[in-house]
């Protein structure tokens, strides 16, 4: 009987682990991914998380209730916070590219890509999500996507202690994938993390922290714009 | 009469300034024996204790490996006063009438007195000094708070080849001399701010100015615009004095 649980439990374990998909590592942007001669681009952005505190380190369920309870007055504030200069993100990318000389076009049927359909693929740098089929929604031969996935602060919590404090953040990635092949042309990962300037402790309009956000926001802009605005 | 009132430290506060980005930012999962109830409450307390001082002491050590920029030159800044500072810096400051320095304990008999604590930080990469200076000005006979403001100045990027020479050589004499124009800015501020000659509002957006050779990011609202230099109101009150660049002036001030 010990034997048959140790083989049912190893059997578990290496079922789980063919289940993990190993993050997408950054893809230098292609010579042509640009160049007009291989195709249009369409422009989407299609998901901008809503800023909120994220907690999510606490673990178990009573620490994420202890902590959801300390952390109301920050939470009641990121409800609050805007991000109207990420909005405009898309059609500042769609400008600087046309500056250069790129077939750009801004695009709003690209639905939030997280829910798209298995591309079944070994090959690197080719999406583990299927974009072919927005090939005739976005009359385009690639799509150039930024998602912000995360948005607001994040505090780091070991059971029911805060470990730190809380920090600004913004996580996101931007990428060029193909619509014929499904392949990344560009992959470019946004992690942030910016601490409050001094004291965060400042309710209820945490200004050492709204701060933060505000500096998340433009790194993010940067990283974005910079290597796609590049001459 | 204009009294700028000496703090009570005899020292010039100076430190490099630090990067908490990320400190703080991995928790780790609780693991202790807990059989029973008493035990549990115990673990939950020891863990408790154990990261509160873990997270402490890391910012320490941040703030720690950060004043070490200054460490080879903590002899020549031992050395400069408040007194000096002040004397050097009051004579700086515009505003109109007579000016003096007053000691700590002392209590002006007329004008207006000015409470200040600076503290200077220095850049890592030595190329900029940054004051953030708490000010307080009163009226002589005025028992109330007076009228309190918080002053940061950002110096303009430093352009020298070799800063540490530049800052320090001949008994820190260029260093001095900045932290006096930085402060004499301060008051000055402080007293343009009490007199209602600032803006009371204005459109907050994010700008974006040089502290050293790092380019930072402020939500503020903007007062003043100059080619190279931008007066803001932060997100906390502060006003803030920040160098921007300028394709018409020198960098350095």
């Amino acid at each position: 009987m010990r034997y048959v649980r140790a083989a049912l439990a190893a059997v578990c374990l290496a079922a789980l682990a063919g289940c993990v998909t190993p993050p997408q590592t950054p893809v230098a942007l292609a010579k042509d991914a640009l160049d007009p001669a291989s195709g249009s681009l369409a422009v989407a952005m299609p998901y901008i998380a809503k800023p909120a505190v994220d907690f999510s380190s606490a673990g178990c369920l009573l620490c994420l209730m202890a902590a959801s309870a300390a952390n109301s007055e920050l939470s009641k504030h990121a409800d609050k916070l805007t991000y109207e200069d990420l909005s405009k993100l898309r059609n500042e990318l769609v400008a600087a590219l046309r500056k250069k000389g790129v077939n750009a076009t801004p695009t709003d049927n690209v639905v939030d890509v997280r829910g798209l359909p298995a591309y079944k693929t070994e090959a690197a740098n080719v999406a583990r999500q299927d974009f072919t089929g927005f090939r005739s929604k976005v009359q385009a031969d690639k799509l150039l996507v930024v998602s912000i996935t995360s948005l607001g602060f994040v505090r780091a919590y070991s059971a029911y202690f805060p470990v730190g404090a809380p920090q600004a953040t913004l996580k996101g990635a931007v990428f060029i994938v193909n619509l014929k092949n499904n392949s990344y042309e560009y992959y470019q990962p946004l992690s942030f993390l910016k601490a409050s300037d001094g004291a965060w402790d400042e309710p209820p309009a945490f200004p050492g922290l709204t701060n933060a956000y505000y500096q998340v926001i433009e790194l993010g802009r940067d990283a974005i714009l910079k290597p796609l605005a590049r001459p | 009469m204009l009294t700028l009132r000496l703090p009570a430290e005899e020292k010039v506060a100076f430190r490099g300034i630090a990067n908490f980005d990320g400190a703080g930012s991995t928790g780790s999962p609780m693991l202790y024996p807990a059989p029973n109830l008493v035990g549990a409450l115990a673990a939950l307390v020891t863990h408790g204790v154990i990261v509160d001082a873990t997270a402490r002491a890391q910012r320490e050590k941040l703030q720690a490996q950060a004043d070490r920029v200054l460490e080879p030159y903590r002899q020549v800044l031992d050395g400069f006063t408040y007194r000096e500072l002040m004397q050097q810096a009051l004579e700086r400051v515009v505003a109109p009438g007579p000016k003096r320095l007053a000691e700590f304990a002392s209590q002006p008999a007329q004008g207006l007195v000015i409470e200040s604590a600076p503290v200077f930080a220095m850049t890592q990469d030595l190329r900029a000094v940054v004051l953030d200076d708490p000010i307080v000005v009163r009226r002589t006979g005025d028992d109330g708070k007076g009228f309190p403001v918080v002053v940061r100045i950002v110096a303009a990027p430093l352009a020298a080849s070799d800063p540490s020479s530049y800052w320090f050589d001949d008994n820190a004499r260029a260093l001095k001399r900045q932290t006096e124009k930085l402060l004499a800015d301060a008051v000055s501020l402080a007293l343009a701010a009490m007199s209602g000659q600032l803006p009371a509002r204005a459109p907050q957006r994010t700008v974006r100015y040089r502290q050293g050779d790092e380019e930072r990011f402020e939500r503020a609202q903007v007062l003043s615009e100059r080619c190279d230099r931008l007066l803001l109101r932060n997100l906390r009150g502060w006003l803030m004095s920040v160098p921007v660049a300028c394709e018409s002036s020198p960098a350095k001030e």
